[in-house]
C-alpha cells in the first residue's frame, strides 16, 4: 500500500520536475532564398494599397490599429517609413510595417509578422518554443482593422 | 526517514515565514510606487544655472560620448538623449534628460541601469553630473 | 519490542510520504510550467468592442494643441516611473520605453525550493528550483493631434516578459488596469498643468 502510494508521488515529483526543465526545441532557420511565385504570393498576402498620399497619416493610422491589437512599439522611423512593435499575450509576436509610396495617388503599406522573438533594448529575444507560421488570415484581419483605422474620419467614432 | 520528515518541515516553516512577509504587486513596480521617489530623485536630478536647453543637451550628449556611451537614442527637440556603454560583458543603459526650471534654471535627470539593474548609488550619478559640470562650465546644483 | 519498532516507524514513514505527496499537489497549483503552447490566431488581429473599450481607457485627451510639449512631458513622467526612453520620433509621436526589475516574489520562491528538495529526496537526482527572478517593462506613449478638439490625445500601453532564474521567458503579457493608466495620466496632468480628458 504505501510502496504504491510512494511510487506515485515519486512519478508525480517527476512529471513536475520535467514540466519545470526547459523544453529544448531546436530553432526553425528561415528559408532566406525563395522563388519568384512564392515571393508575389506572399507579397499579395503581406501588402495593400491605399489610394491615399499622406504617408504620415497612414504611419498614425498603422500605430494606432498596433496598440488598438495590444502591440507596444519598438521602433518608429517616419523618414524610413518603418514601425516595428511586439505583442506579448501569451506568446511572442513581432510585427514590422513599412509605408512607401507606390506611386503619385497611391501608398503601399506592407506588413510582416513574425512569432518567437521580439527586440529588446539593443538585443532579441527568443523564446525556446519558436514556433510557426502566422497563417494568412492574420494578415487579413491586421489590414482589415488598419482599414477601419485609416478610413474613420474622427479617432472617437465608436469602432463596429 | 526521519531526516526526510524533518527537512520538511524546516521548509515549510522557513516557507511560512517568508510567504507572510507578502507579494510584491506587478502594479507597485510598473510605477516604482515601490521606491523611495525622494531618494531616487536626489540622486538623480541636478539644477544648473542656465536657460540654454539645447546646448546643456549637446553636451549631455559629448559628456555620455567621452564616458563611453554609444548614443541609441533621443532627440535634441525633445531633450532627451539614451545610450549604452558596454565594459566586457556588463552592459550599461542610461537615459538623459533636460527640462526648464523656472525662469532661470534647467534640471537634468539620469536614470541608469547596470546589468539589468537599476542603478541605486549616488556615487554613479555623481560621476556624471561632475563630468557633465565641467563640461558645460556651470556647477551642478542638488535639489532638495 | 523489534517488531513492534519496526511497524511504528513504517507508520511513521507512511505518514511523511503522505504528507509529500499532499504538499506535491499544493505546490502543483503555483504553475511553475516550462513550455508554453500558443500562438497568434487570426481573430488577435481583429477590432471588436473590447478593443474599442481598452483603447477609452488606456487614452486621454488634453487641451494643448502642442504635440511637442506634451511629448516632453510624457518623457518626464516616463522617467519619474523609472523608464529609460529606447526610441523617440517626434513626427509620429512615439516614445518607447523599458525598464528591469526584479520579479522575485518571496512566496514562490520558498515554494520552488520546497518543491526542488522534495523532488530531490524522493528522486534521488538533484532538481533546481525554478522561480521568476525578473521582469523587462516595455511601454510606448503615442501622441495624436485632435484638431477638431484643439487637443492632443495620449495612449499609454504596457507589457512585459518575465525571466526565470534559468534565463527563460516564463510569462509574456500585457500589463495594466484602469488604476494604473488614471495613475499614469494624474502625473501627466501634473507635468503638463493640464487636466486630462477621457474623450
Amino acid at each position: 500500500m504505501s510502496r504504491a502510494r510512494s511510487v506515485s508521488a515519486g512519478i508525480g515529483v517527476l512529471v513536475l520536475a520535467v514540466l519545470q526543465a526547459a523544453c529544448v526545441v531546436p530553432m526553425p532557420e528561415d528559408a532566406i532564398f525563395e522563388d519568384d511565385a512564392t515571393q508575389l504570393q506572399i507579397r499579395s498576402i503581406q501588402s495593400r494599397e491605399y489610394e491615399v498620399t499622406d504617408r504620415i497619416r497612414v504611419m498614425r493610422a498603422v500605430i494606432a490599429t498596433l496598440l488598438d491589437l495590444d502591440f507596444v512599439i519598438d521602433e518608429a522611423d517616419s523618414d524610413l517609413g518603418v514601425i516595428t512593435a511586439t505583442r506579448m499575450s501569451g506568446y511572442l509576436l513581432s510585427a514590422t510595417v513599412v509605408v512607401t509610396e507606390k506611386d503619385d495617388a497611391h501608398l503601399q503599406v506592407r506588413a510582416r509578422l513574425q512569432t518567437g522573438w521580439t527586440p529588446l533594448a539593443g538585443t532579441a529575444v527568443y523564446e525556446l518554443h519558436a514556433s510557426n507560421t502566422v497563417p494568412d488570415e492574420t494578415y487579413r484581419e491586421f489590414f482589415n482593422s488598419l482599414g477601419k483605422n485609416l478610413f474613420v474620419t474622427s479617432l472617437w467614432n465608436p469602432l463596429p | 526517514m526521519r531526516a526526510i520528515g524533518m527537512s520538511v518541515r524546516l521548509v515549510l516553516i522557513i516557507g511560512a515565514a517568508v510567504v507572510s512577509t507578502g507579494c510584491i504587486s506587478t502594479e507597485a513596480r510598473l510605477l516604482d510606487a515601490d521606491t523611495s521617489q525622494v531618494q531616487l530623485r536626489s540622486m538623480q536630478v541636478r539644477a544648473f544655472d542656465t536657460t540654454d536647453r539645447e546646448r546643456m543637451l549637446r553636451t549631455v550628449v559629448a559628456t555620455l560620448q567621452d564616458l563611453g556611451f554609444v548614443l541609441d537614442a533621443g532627440e535634441v527637440g525633445l531633450g532627451t538623449v539614451s545610450g549604452t556603454r558596454y565594459i566586457d560583458t556588463s552592459q550599461m543603459r542610461i537615459t538623459v534628460s533636460v527640462w526648464p526650471r523656472g525662469e532661470s534654471q534647467l534640471l537634468v535627470r539620469a536614470s541608469c541601469e547596470l546589468r539589468r539593474k537599476p542603478v541605486e548609488d549616488p556615487a554613479t550619478y555623481q560621476r556624471f553630473f561632475t563630468a557633465l559640470s565641467k563640461a558645460v562650465f556651470l556647477d551642478a546644483h542638488e535639489i532638495e | 519490542m523489534i517488531l513492534e519498532g519496526a511497524r511504528a516507524s513504517t507508520e511513521r514513514r507512511d505518514k511523511y510520504r503522505s504528507q509529500l505527496v499532499i504538499l506535491w499537489v499544493v505546490l502543483c497549483l503555483f504553475g511553475l510550467g516550462g513550455c508554453t503552447a500558443t500562438t497568434v490566431q487570426p481573430e488577435d488581429m481583429r477590432l471588436t468592442p473590447e478593443t474599442t473599450a481598452k483603447r477609452q481607457s488606456q487614452m486621454r485627451i488634453f487641451d494643448t494643441g502642442n504635440e511637442a510639449e506634451v511629448l516632453v512631458a510624457v518623457v518626464a513622467v516616463l522617467q519619474d516611473i523609472g523608464f529609460l526612453i529606447d526610441e523617440s520620433e517626434t513626427q509620429l509621436g512615439v516614445i518607447v520605453g523599458s525598464k528591469e526589475r526584479s520579479a522575485i516574489q518571496p512566496a514562490e520562491v520558498a515554494a520552488s525550493y520546497t518543491l526542488a528538495i522534495v523532488a530531490t529526496l524522493l528522486t534521488g537526482e538533484a532538481v533546481d528550483p525554478v522561480y521568476a527572478e525578473r521582469q523587462t517593462m516595455r511601454v510606448s506613449v503615442v501622441t495624436t493631434p485632435v484638431e477638431e478638439k484643439n487637443g492632443t490625445a495620449v495612449r499609454v500601453n504596457f507589457q512585459r516578459l518575465v525571466f526565470t532564474n534559468k534565463g527563460n521567458i516564463s510569462r509574456k503579457e500585457v500589463l495594466g488596469s484602469d488604476e494604473i493608466y488614471q495613475e499614469f495620466f494624474a502625473k501627466l496632468s501634473k507635468s503638463l498643468f493640464l487636466e486630462a480628458h477621457s474623450q
